[in-house]
């Protein structure tokens, strides 16, 4: 009997990089002593892998970009011009800190992250990250699965709603169950780089660039008053740049794309620098065209509107490509996501790498969550309401998420070498603290505002 | 190596298990303690979905009883391994026989003989 978390206990230090045996002799419970040998693999030293690099730069490009994320933007551009902006900097910074620490905890621990929470934690407490997350996970798959149907309606109008929207579940989910993970990821986020074609419109469109660099680092505006309104878009926006499932994917795909500390960390970096300059985008075009005509975004042709009328007809299939790449895209990771989360609180086997009859409990858990899904989406919800409403409760799960995450990469036990340095928990403890100000504002908003109806 | 000692929440308790070719075969629900003559002796531990919902409280035990019992587990129960099962702990529970000798995986068994392995390409 050995007992180990993170590095063997009474055990010299060892050179990680080379395959070792640690011998022990531990007492048991009837007083004898057992000897122990240990083999510790050693960790591969890999160069830097340029293909890993781009794919992961364009899966958090992906990640950060989704149905949540055009919404709304598009909406804080056309109801308050640039004066939400500023969310963009704590969004990006807070994305960026926690999946890379999401994806450290799953490198040093050898284990994705839920694993470690529900170990750490407790099975009573971990239960309040697991019901949050899973909870927030089936809402989000319905605005992506929405997101879908509507990005295709843009296109062929004639095409109703409650008919695409389970062809779009039934599409993803024969794709999630016979196509190859990566490929179906990497194949979505390629696509999706479309929406750079916002990027393309702001720039065509000649906004005031000062204005926009001012409002990037000023939180309140002069032109603003912050109205429950403004709040409730702001929290919104706040959840659409770091929706939950993110981070328990990056972890888990992580670990089964096997990927080494500096890729992630750069990847996560880069890709969400991209992912925030179409953000900004969106916002921008939206303020330049939607703004003036005191025009509401309720539909996605509304969100599209302003690309469309600086790119024309390109403008639209672009977007419209876009729009549907990045649902896809993210529909496949949330999905992924919320089974990974449910099986490892379990200890049930994961991941998309075993034959399904091995993992049979992982699909069971995404197949349900689908159904779910479809149902929610089929009962007559306004899609664009239910993403705003989704996306602020995704930023109130977010410190329940957030504050395990941090309590277990600040574990020696667990993180040898690789926990978190002073720079990172001054960083992640003020994005935590922002949010739970959020957490504390959302459900007087979410009452006060109508979700965003006003 | 005196004084080696192993705290139970925070070293065994909600790791996962590992059978003897690496297989996850749940978490560590619960643990069995006999007590002989003053002394206490750890002898096994409890897994499986009935362990875990009996822990949280009876309602969720019965919610849980009643789901396992739709998907096809006959008689769902908590599972217990003797600790002689135990080949060593790290960062999860390693055990020194397979899954199918413990009966941890019944309800993964059974979704799977059911409708996973019936789909086209399971």
């Amino acid at each position: 009997m050995s007992v180990r978390c993170g590095n063997l206990q009474g055990a010299p230090p060892r050179d990680r990089t080379q395959n070792s045996t640690v011998h022990l002799h531990i007492p048991v419970a009837n007083g004898k002593s057992v000897p122990v040998t240990a083999s510790v693999k050693a960790e591969r030293r890999r160069p830097w892998r340029i293909s890993a690099l781009a794919l992961g730069v364009l899966a958090s490009v992906g990640g950060f970009v989704d149905m949540g994320g055009i919404i709304t933007s598009s909406q804080a551009g056309a109801s308050f011009h640039y004066a939400l902006l500023w969310t963009v900097v704590p969004g990006i910074v807070g994305f960026a800190v926690y999946a890379e620490m999401s994806g450290r905890i799953a490198l040093s621990s050898g284990r994705a992250t839920f694993d470690v929470v529900r170990e750490r934690l407790g099975k009573h407490l971990s239960l309040i990250p697991l019901v949050a997350l899973t909870f927030v996970n089936v809402l989000t798959l319905v605005v992506e699965i929405s997101g879908m149907a509507l990005a295709v309606r843009l296109g062929l109008r004639f095409l109703p709603q409650p008919v695409l929207v389970p062809l779009m579940a039934l599409v993803l989910l024969v794709l999630l169950w016979r196509v190859n993970f990566e490929l179906l990821d990497n194949s979505a986020a390629l696509l999706g780089l479309a929406m750079v074609a916002t990027v393309v419109a702001a720039v065509v469109l000649r906004p005031p660039w000062h204005d926009v660099a001012a409002a990037m680092v000023r939180p309140s505006p002069d032109e603003m008053t912050p109205t429950a309104d403004y709040l409730f878009a702001g929290i919104s926006l706040l959840g659409a740049y770091m929706t939950p499932y993110q981070f328990e994917f990056y972890s888990s795909g992580m670990r089964e794309q096997e990927e080494d500390v500096r890729t992630n960390w750069v990847s996560a970096i880069i890709g969400t620098v991209f992912g925030g300059l179409i953000t900004i985008a969106l916002i921008v075009v939206a303020a330049q065209v939607l703004y003036p005509q005191h025009q509401q975004v309720q539909t996605l042709e509304d969100a599209a509107s302003p690309t469309v009328s600086a790119l024309g007809s390109t403008g639209l299939a672009l977007f419209m490509l876009g729009a549907f790449a990045v649902s896809a895209g993210a529909a496949v990771e949330v999905s992924l996501s919320g089974a990974y989360t449910v099986c490892q609180y379990f200890g049930w086997g994961w991941g998309k790498k075993p034959r399904s009859r091995e993992v049979p409990l992982f699909h069971l858990t995404y197949f349900v969550m689908f159904v779910v899904a479809v149902l929610v989406a089929l009962s007559g919800i306004d899609p664009i309401r239910l993403t705003t409403v989704t996306m602020a409760l995704a930023a109130l799960s977010l410190p329940f998420i957030f504050g395990p995450m941090l309590i277990v990469a600040n574990d020696p036990d667990y993180m040898g070498e690789q926990r978190n340095k002073l720079a990172a928990n001054v960083v992640a403890m003020i994005i935590l603290a922002l949010l739970v100000v959020v957490t504390v504002a959302t459900i007087p908003l979410l009452v006060i505002t109508g979700g965003g109806s006003s | 190596m005196s004084a080696q000692r192993i705290e139970l929440g925070r070293h065994v308790l909600d790791k996962e298990i590992h059978d003897v070719h690496g297989r996850p075969c749940g978490k560590v629900d619960d643990l069995l303690i006999e007590l002989d003559a003053g002394d206490a002796h750890v002898v096994g531990l409890v897994t499986g979905p009935t362990a875990f919902a009996r822990a949280i409280g009876p309602r969720c035990a019965a919610v849980v009883a009643v789901v396992e019992r739709l998907l096809g587990v006959k008689d769902p129960r908590p599972v217990d391994l003797t600790w002689s099962t135990v080949e060593y702990i790290d960062v999860g529970v390693h055990l020194n026989v397979a899954e199918e000798e413990t009966g941890a995986n019944e309800l993964a068994r059974v979704v799977s003989r059911r409708f996973i392995s019936r789909l086209p390409g399971a």
